[in-house]
């Protein structure tokens, strides 16, 4: 059909759902989530998995996704919009504009948050990982850190005690801590490709070694960064929930139960 | 009797006969006597005993002796002199509790028995001590006063005295009481004390006369219970307990058994009770405790049950003020959905070490399903119950945040939070697709504690997308929620730069609420009003959070705006315009006097009774700039009648250039009130309230057993004497007698001497001894 309208009406109704598009975006980002992903030339292009993912958490959660990623080089204010960012990678990231690393420190300590994805292969890229590494010491020296097993990012939607993707190379998140909480938070275990989706909806990728069980728990990961990117040590406070109520009906004697370590 | 109030001088006159002044009587008298006693030498020559003349011629000397000093006619002379002008005081206490006892035996009647003894002495000048001093004409007088004076400030009625009587005018002090003193002198005195504090010792020093006493005592113990006092900081937390210590005594209660009851009311709500048994020491502390639920002043009372004959219940009750202010403030967060704005929110709030938050968000979706079942997931069910039935009570503020009406029965739980709002809790609602309108709230009861009108939703759902400015209105502008500057103008410039994405629709002003924030065509989006003791406020919008993450300031950039720049200073602006938005709208919800346009000054310690009272309300608008000319008006409820609306009020004065207005309040009867005053601010009132305590009505009574303690130590100042129950039989002592001070007679008293019976007996005792003698002698 497409080809019996007239190139200038396809290129008029192309700009057209352009804008009406790029509105739905912007004016749904209010009450919305959506992820923006930053277009750093350091692997492919993570659309449909950034998709699935959205899709994912619509279904399960009753967070508001936008389904459609925005992409946003690092240097772009506009990626001051989206306090969700995604990088991934399976080569060197090429280093960061002075700009990019200004506008990232302010994204991080404003609030926002990043999550990093090595999606090498067959492996984890060494080469992706050691520029990440030295691109975010730029942004804030500390650099990354294992995350805690026990931390409430593994909690904070499903229980999990491993951090897996397409791969399982390793069963850890890294985080760089900004404040009290993880402002960047990173996989090395290709998230993105257990959730990439071929253009008639199966998976894209074989999950190795575990199968469909470990695309599952790499689901489950998915989705509890946003609810951690969201709700930040939320259920760290609701383990104590029934304290709490029970403190306000004033029973003021005891200690609260220990937390967790975020 | 002579009393008192005269210098005596007693002497022996001679009023007639031969110490008449007359010589010659006087030489002839004698010499006849010589002649009589030498007959009678003569005649009892014959008598051979020398012992037997002797004491015939003795008699016969007695009596001629005794003769001559009745024709004298010798009187017993006693004649006062008063020094011009100076009385005694007689200062009858007619204060309340003197009225204690049964008719005809009060202890009003003994005292006045006492002063009408000491005034038919003469000299003395009769006064009524109570709230003041006032002359009595005359002993009548006493008849027109009562035991109905709301006080006894006796250290007051000594310097009154001295100035109303004139200095030097006084001999001497006597304060006819049952010595109980309500006032300075008790409470610079307390018990234990061995003498009088500096000031009081000094007062009574200059009245240079002895402060005598006749102390009232009952005959038995009365039988009465008293709360002498509730003590209790002036300070506490709410929702914190804080301990109440009520001071009880107990009189003439013999072997009664059982129990007192005891009730602690906070603002007239009954928060506790308590048995005190009987039995036991006379004066006990019965410690509670006291949870002050509400920021505010409170005003706490502790009662004991009447006993039947009680002598008064009037001291059954007494009352203490504590102005109750936050440690945390207590915040139940409860989100529809995980979303940007719950995130910053939720950061704001975690950051705040004066905020105690509970938060609870929905995390699941309709269709979740199978996708959540099991133990895979942290997810709990939501605790509705234990939330809105067994905790509410325990917020200051409840935020609902985008959270909708239907999916979590609500409804069912709509009267324990309208109850919450009519006590004075905060209701947040932050707008979102699930709120509102939008959220099924429209003609729910929900909707009936929110300061807008909802209507059913319309096409848009409820909620519409897109880009607003948000706009202040003329009340916003000065309005300390929405101010974020700290000048009205700089306020508006402040908004200015600000955009919000998307807002929830189909909503109405309400009438009486304050609509803060519009967009440009006028549709509220900030506004906030007032549900009984409640506040609630709405924010019609769920894209606060970016003026948090700094993405507020980029629209003018993304999108061409050119009115709102960019920079890092603007970013950091709108950061600190979300903390400082959120921060007032919080501080307001719960009551934040801070946030009050309308201030009180009011005396922190209890007023004694009949003392003016001065109370300086400050009007001042958000930006903390002075609101001059507004009307006041002020009323005084009791506690726990405080009502939305002002009854009874009565006009005060218009604030001056610095926005003060003084209100001078009337005498205040016994007990506690609480002082609320309005004015009018933007056409819309201004309430601040306050406790005013009157102590000294109940201190008169509360302490209802007599006691001397205190006149005992005016004496030993003074230099004076305390008399028990009646006045005194001798004369009251005064100061010395002054040579240089006027003096005039006051009166003579003549006494005969000669012409009492007994004289008579005497001389015939004297005759008819010598007579018997001589016959048994021998002799004619």
């Amino acid at each position: 059909m497409l080809r019996l309208l007239p190139l200038s009406t396809l290129v008029a109704l192309a700009c057209l759902a352009s804008a009406l598009s790029a509105h739905a975006v912007q004016a749904a980002q209010a009450s919305a989530v959506q992820f923006a992903w930053l277009r750093a030339n350091a692997g492919p292009e993570p659309s449909s998995s950034l998709e699935t993912w959205a899709q994912e958490l619509r279904l399960r959660t009753s967070i508001a996704m936008v389904g459609q990623p925005v992409a946003l080089r690092p240097d772009d204010r506009a990626l001051l919009k989206y306090p969700l960012l995604y990088l991934s990678g399976d080569r060197a990231l090429p280093p960061l504009s002075d700009a990019a690393v200004a506008l990232l420190r302010r994204h991080f300590s404003s609030g926002g948050t990043l999550f990093v994805d090595n999606v090498g292969r067959a492996e984890p890229s060494a080469a992706f990982d050691t520029s990440l590494r030295q691109q975010l010491q730029r942004v804030f020296p500390q650099g990354l850190q294992k995350v805690p097993p026990g931390h409430v990012v593994f909690r904070s939607f499903y229980r999990l005690d491993r951090a897996l993707g397409r791969r399982a190379d390793s069963h850890d998140l890294e985080g760089l801590r900004v404040g009290n909480h993880y402002a960047v938070l990173y996989s090395r275990n290709d998230l993105a490709g257990a959730l990439a989706r071929q253009s008639f909806g199966g998976y894209a990728l074989a999950v190795v070694p575990g199968g469909e069980t470990q695309r599952e728990l790499a689901l489950r990961l998915a989705i509890n960064l946003v609810m951690y990117a969201l709700c930040l040590d939320y259920k760290d406070d609701q383990t104590h929930v029934l304290y709490l109520l029970s403190r306000r009906r004033g029973a003021t004697g005891g200690q609260p139960p220990p937390r967790e370590p975020e | 009797m002579p009393t008192s109030t005269e210098l005596w001088h007693d002497h022996l006159e001679w009023a007639g006969g031969l110490w008449s002044g007359r010589s010659l009587v006087l030489v002839l008298g004698l010499a006849l006597a010589l002649a009589v006693l030498a007959l009678a030498a003569y005649n009892s020559r014959s008598l051979v005993s020398l012992r037997r003349r002797a004491v015939l011629l003795g008699m016969r000397a007695a009596l001629l002796l005794s003769l001559l000093l009745v024709l004298a006619q010798p009187s017993w002379v006693t004649k006062s002199d008063r020094q011009s002008g100076k009385r005694i005081a007689v200062v009858l206490d007619r204060s309340g509790s003197m009225a204690t006892g049964k008719r005809g035996e009060r202890r009003w009647d003994r005292a006045a028995a006492a002063v009408r003894s000491l005034g038919e002495r003469g000299g003395t000048a009769l006064w009524a001590i109570g709230d003041h001093l006032e002359p009595l004409r005359d002993l009548r007088d006493i008849a027109r006063v009562q035991p109905d004076a709301a006080q006894t400030d006796l250290l007051t009625a000594l310097t009154s005295l001295r100035e109303q009587a004139g200095q030097g005018t006084l001999q001497a002090v006597v304060l006819v009481s049952d010595g109980l003193d309500t006032a300075a002198l008790s409470v610079r005195n307390g018990l234990g004390t061995t003498a009088l504090d500096a000031d009081s010792l000094q007062r009574v020093r200059d009245l240079g006369v002895p402060v005598h006493s006749v102390h009232i005592d009952d005959t038995k113990p009365v039988k009465d219970v008293a709360v002498a006092a509730v003590r209790l900081s002036k300070f506490g937390f709410a929702r914190t307990y804080m301990p109440v210590s009520v001071d009880i005594e107990m009189s003439g209660l013999g072997d009664e058994k059982g129990a007192l009851s005891l009730q602690l009311r906070d603002n007239g709500k009954l928060v506790a009770t308590q048995a005190v048994p009987i039995a036991g020491l006379p004066r006990r502390t019965i410690e509670l405790e006291l949870q002050p639920m509400h920021v505010g002043p409170h005003i706490v009372q502790a009662q004991l049950a009447p006993l039947p004959d009680e002598a008064t219940i009037a001291n059954n009750v007494a009352y203490a003020g504590v102005s109750v202010v936050r440690d945390r403030v207590r915040v139940l967060h409860l989100a529809g959905q995980p979303s940007w704005d719950t995130r910053f929110l939720r950061t704001h709030l975690r950051a705040n070490p004066a905020i105690d938050l509970v938060s609870f968000y929905i995390m699941v979706g309709d269709g979740a399903g199978a996708y959540v079942a099991g133990e895979d997931t942290t997810l709990i069910p939501f605790p509705a119950k234990e939330i809105f039935e067994d905790s509410l009570s325990g917020f200051d503020l409840i935020i609902l945040h985008n959270f909708p009406y239907g999916p979590f029965q609500l409804d069912h739980y709509m009267p324990q939070l309208t109850r919450h709002m009519r006590v004075g809790g905060g209701l947040l609602v932050l707008g979102g697709p699930l709120a509102l309108s939008a959220g099924g709230y429209h003609g729910t009861p929900l909707a009936d504690l929110l300061p807008l009108q909802l209507e059913p939703p319309a096409e848009d759902g409820g909620w519409a997308e897109g880009r607003i400015v948000p706009t202040l209105t003329p009340l916003g502008i000065g309005h300390p929620l929405a101010m974020l500057a700290r000048d009205p103008a700089a306020n508006e410039v402040a908004w200015a730069r600000h955009r919000w994405l998307g807002r929830n629709t189909a909503l109405q002003a309400r009438e009486g609420a304050s609509v803060l924030v519009t967009d440009a065509s006028g549709r509220a989006l900030l506004a906030v009003g007032e549900v009984a003791d409640g506040r609630s406020a709405v924010l019609a919008t769920g894209s606060l959070w970016t003026w948090a993450f700094g993405a507020d300031g980029l629209e003018g950039e993304l999108t061409g705006d050119q009115a709102v720049p960019e920079s890092e200073a603007t970013v950091a602006d709108a950061r600190n315009d979300y903390h400082r938005l959120l921060d007032q709208l919080t501080a307001w919800l719960v009551h934040d006097p801070d946030f009050d346009l309308l201030r009180l000054a009011v005396p922190a310690e209890a007023v004694p009774v009949g003392q003016p009272l001065r109370v300086v309300a400050t009007l001042r608008d958000g930006a903390g700039h002075p609101i001059g000319d507004a009307p006041l008006k002020w009323a005084l409820v009791e506690p726990g009648q405080l009502t939305s609306e002002l009854k009874g009020d009565q006009p005060g004065p218009r604030t001056d250039a610095k926005g003060q207005g003084s209100l001078a309040l009337p005498s205040l009867t016994p007990g506690a009130w609480l002082l609320v005053v309005e004015a009018l601010w933007q056409g819309r009132p201004q309430r601040a309230t306050a406790t005013i305590v009157v102590t000294a009505a109940a201190a008169e009574s509360a302490h209802i057993q007599p006691s001397d303690r205190l006149l005992q130590l005016l004496a030993k100042a003074s230099g004076g004497t305390v008399w028990s129950n009646g006045a005194p039989v001798g004369p009251v002592p005064v100061i010395a007698h002054d040579p240089n001070d006027a003096v005039s007679r006051a009166d003579t008293v003549h006494t005969e001497v000669w012409s009492r019976p007994e004289v008579l007996v005497w001389l015939l005792l004297l005759l008819c001894g010598e007579w018997i003698l001589r016959r048994r002698w021998g002799l004619a």
